[in-house]
């Protein structure tokens, strides 16, 4: 279903729009034969009335079918007759756990690939923390990284099986976490890292207790964990075979202003730090200032940033849209620091760049499509040369000084990024760059006297998938965290929360299992499935026959074919009547 | 409209032939075309009667009577002349038409004059304004006096005059009239100008502009009345198929009602050259 095509929906309105603010003709024609015109517009007056109201619903029915033609809606009423194939892939962020050279998620891709390759009537769906499942058939192929948070199975599950697929196919790191109550059913699970258990540690918990600082370490298994502590002034580090639970403890410096731990050593390596600092007073409110917001989440670069601060305990955010934006922000709250979004260019944005400066309030500004992220970078003193389109895949490469997290992640937090288009800036010697693209062009500059940031892309897949980009986060919570006006410093939290609590992996049935893919089953094309054994019994199906074998025989209402006919219909219908 | 008239010669050689007949016999006392209705005045003989009471005694053959002793009367005919009353409408409804219609009347009444004056007749030249006015006049001068009348016709009244015939205080005897009108009367007005003409022969020569039988040209606009205030707004896309058959039952009621009155019906389509419309009109006088 092409859910886009009911953003059209309000056009059916357009007959009506056009016949109300339509001008009337002021033109007047003499004609001789007048009695005869009126004698016959009097007869006929009802009947035009009536057929003009009658052109009118046909045209506003024309619209809405066609609407409903291109949405490919189906009406799903008898559900369980259907025989669609959903494909979900599971994009937690444990799936970023490596199994040998390759992440899960890695893995958990090519099998997708694979049986879409196969199956005709298939579609994939990332489970992410979205309400529904996201759509990415056509992604496949690009970058695709986990999302940091959580994947809610249930609600994906649920809205899949609105869908009117008979079968779903979870594609998981084998973590049963969240899919106790989807088992059986019409859902089958293909566990990817094929019973593998990765133990995984994390830093639950971290004291300051006078001199001492203090960590609890925790894990689902046996792992051997590398520590390290760093702060501003000193550094400390150290080994621990972590089973369970152990607490480490260290001196912690006063003098500093922030300490960093933390842990190596599991297969999971993204999320295990954890960021201190002297806890100051009140939260830092930081204002969202998001000039186009997008209905589509994942269009909207709000969306990634709130993601992403909203890990962060003592981050308050405010987010402005257009409709909320009256008088000076700045004086009646107390921001730490300002995101404008593919901003406007208007007295309101002056005003709340001037502001902004006076109160000593960073800023960061990304594009858009808009003309208005040019002016304010004009505004700043920085000439942009217009927008590049980037075909090929970029390689990020940080600038000459690295940034406090790529020591922690290493290089390959700048992996690969896929830039379709920024805006190209002149370089000077006020702005500093702080990322640059591998071909040369900067990405993410900053002008060092007024803390204020710029970011030449934006979150719009037609620009960028910077804000899925590994990358992402650690940057945002850097730039927030370590800009940010306030005078206190205060405590900041970073790391993620997706290990807390028990973890389980799920015991495999390696003795039955297959390689995953398109199998035959009692005559009948199924999917691929480790889990339960009942399964056991598959046949792989050759490739060749898998591809002649019709794998779909979709019983749900097709609503948008009937949509279509009854648009030719009422097509041929207003032809007949305008004759 | 075309101030100075321009009449083809090829127009007028073609129906040089052809003659503006008239059905009743003319009483005139000057020579024309037209047979006159009182026999033996005139100079052609045609036959022989047996004397009746009341006959002239002067047209007793009397080397007849000195043959056979039989009082036998001659029988003459006479060339009579009749008065052509040309009525053209200038009503502003005639202003109309890529090929305007009023132009195209006084082009035609042009032509039947000239017609009229080539075969003796006296043309009298009335319009429905009243404006400008040709006395009858057996002077040479008629023939230009005509034409500058003509020239001078331009669209100017509102009102189109039903008992017209009355006021002109005409004798219906030796007198033809021909009208050179949309017609585009009030039903009853139209019945009742058509009744002003009891008595008289009369041929009504139907002007009608190509735009007035479809509305499918025009724009959507307030159509007016361009002899009133009255307007309505036409979507003519919408309209036109209605339109078009009203129209043309008008039209046919219109010939209908002319026919059962005596009268002669020409439908004259401005897109129609001059010269068709004149030689199917004098055709059909000279069916009759």
């Amino acid at each position: 279903m092409n859910h886009y095509a009911f953003y059209f929906l309000p056009f059916v309105l357009l007959p009506i729009i056009i016949h109300l603010i339509g001008k009337k003709p002021e033109k007047e024609t003499k004609f001789p034969p007048f009695e005869i015109l009126q004698k016959i517009y009097r007869e006929y007056k009802w009947y035009l009335r009536v057929r003009n109201l009658l052109l009118l619903f046909l045209r506003m029915s024309i619209i809405f079918l066609f609407i409903i033609s291109v949405s490919k809606i189906s009406c799903g009423l008898l559900p369980e007759k259907n025989e669609g194939l959903g494909i979900v892939i599971d994009s937690s962020y444990s799936t970023m756990t490596f199994d040998g050279n390759k992440r899960i998620f890695k893995k958990e891709i090519e099998i997708a690939k694979e049986i879409l390759m196969k199956a005709k009537d298939a579609r994939v769906f990332k489970c992410s923390d979205t309400l529904t499942g996201v759509y990415i058939d056509e992604i496949l192929n690009e970058k695709l990284e986990p999302d940091f948070k959580n994947g809610n199975a249930k609600r994906c599950y649920e809205e899949l099986s609105r869908m009117g697929f008979s079968e779903i196919l979870w594609i998981t790191d084998g973590r049963k976490e969240g899919y106790e109550e989807l088992k059986g059913g019409k859902i089958k699970m293909i566990d990817v890292s094929q019973g593998k258990k990765f133990p995984n540690a994390w830093i639950d918990r971290v004291e300051i207790k006078g001199g001492t600082l203090e960590f609890h370490l925790k894990s689902n298994g046996k792992v051997d964990v590398t520590w390290g502590v760093k702060s501003g002034i000193s550094s400390s580090s150290g080994k621990i075979e972590l089973n369970e639970e152990e607490i480490v403890r260290t001196t912690f410096n006063e003098n500093s202003e922030w300490t960093m731990i933390k842990i190596t050593g599991d297969a999971l390596d993204a999320d295990n730090y954890y960021f201190v600092a002297k806890k100051g007073g009140e939260k830092k409110l930081v204002g969202i200032f998001n000039f186009s917001p997008s209905e589509v989440p994942y269009l909207d670069e709000s969306f990634y940033i709130k993601k992403t601060l909203s890990t962060e305990e003592n981050i308050r955010i405010k987010e402005k849209v257009p409709f909320t934006m009256k008088g000076l922000e700045l004086e009646k709250e107390r921001y730490s620091f300002l995101f404008l979004l593919n901003p406007a260019w208007n007295q309101y944005v002056k005003d709340l760049i001037n502001s902004a400066f006076n109160q000593k309030i960073p800023i960061f500004v990304s594009a858009g499509e808009g003309d208005g992220f040019k002016k304010v970078c004009e505004f700043m003193g920085i000439k942009v040369r217009g927008i590049k389109e980037i075909e090929a895949r970029r390689k990020l490469r940080p600038a000459s000084e690295p940034l406090w997290f790529s020591e922690h992640y290493g290089e390959d937090i700048f992996d690969e990024i896929f830039v379709k288009k920024i805006y190209l800036t002149e370089s000077s010697r006020e702005i500093e760059p702080i990322i640059i693209l591998s071909s040369g062009e900067p990405l993410l500059l900053k002008i060092p006297d007024k803390n204020f940031y710029i970011l030449t892309t934006t979150a719009d897949p037609d620009w960028s998938q910077f804000p899925i980009a590994r990358i992402f986060v650690p940057l945002m919570l850097e730039i927030v965290l370590r800009s940010s006006k306030n005078e206190e410093v205060i405590e900041i939290r970073g790391g993620f929360d997706i290990r807390k609590g028990e973890k389980t992996v799920v015991k495999p049935h390696i003795e039955a299992s297959e390689v995953p893919g398109i199998y035959q089953k009692g005559g009948k094309t199924i999917v691929a499935n480790l889990y339960p054994t009942e399964e056991s019994l598959l046949t792989p199906l050759s490739f060749v026959e898998s591809e002649t074998e019709s794998p779909k025989n979709y019983s749900g209402i097709h609503l948008w074919k009937y949509a279509l006919f009854f648009t030719g219909i009422l097509l041929v219908l207003e032809s007949i009547l305008l004759r | 409209m075309n101030e100075e008239l321009q009449f083809e010669e090829e127009i007028l050689s073609k129906a040089k032939g052809l003659y503006i007949e008239v059905r009743r016999i003319t009483g005139g006392l000057f020579t024309g075309h037209h047979k006159s209705r009182i026999r033996g005045r005139g100079t052609d003989f045609i036959e022989l009667r047996e004397y009746t009471n009341g006959d002239d005694i002067r047209d007793i053959d009397w080397k007849f009577y000195g043959r056979r002793e039989k009082l036998m009367v001659k029988v003459k005919e006479d060339k009579g002349r009749i008065d052509l009353l040309l009525c053209v409408d200038d009503s502003y409804s005639m202003d109309f038409g890529k090929n305007n219609k009023l132009d195209y009347a006084v082009r035609l009444a042009g032509i039947i004059g000239y017609l009229g004056i080539s075969q003796g007749d006296r043309i009298l030249l009335k319009t429905f304004s009243g404006f400008p006015e040709v006395p009858p006049s057996p002077s040479k001068d008629a023939f230009f006096n005509f034409f500058i009348a003509l020239s001078m016709i331009k669209p100017n009244c509102s009102i189109k005059p039903v008992r017209f015939l009355e006021e002109m205080n005409i004798n219906s005897k030796g007198v033809k009239v021909i009208v050179l009108s949309d017609m585009l009367y009030e039903e009853n007005m139209a019945l009742e100008f058509l009744s002003s003409f009891e008595g008289i022969e009369y041929d009504i020569i139907h002007i009608i502009a190509e735009e007035e039988k479809e509305v499918i040209g025009f724009e959507q606009a307030f159509f007016k009345n361009p002899e009133g205030d009255e307007k309505i707004l036409v979507d003519p896309n919408l309209l036109n198929r209605y339109y078009r058959k009203a129209f043309t039952e008008w039209e046919k009621n219109l010939e209908k009602t002319i026919t059962e009155r005596g009268g002669i019906y020409i439908n004259a389509l401005t897109s129609m050259p001059l010269q068709e419309t004149i030689i199917n009109y004098l055709t059909k006088l000279g069916k009759r």
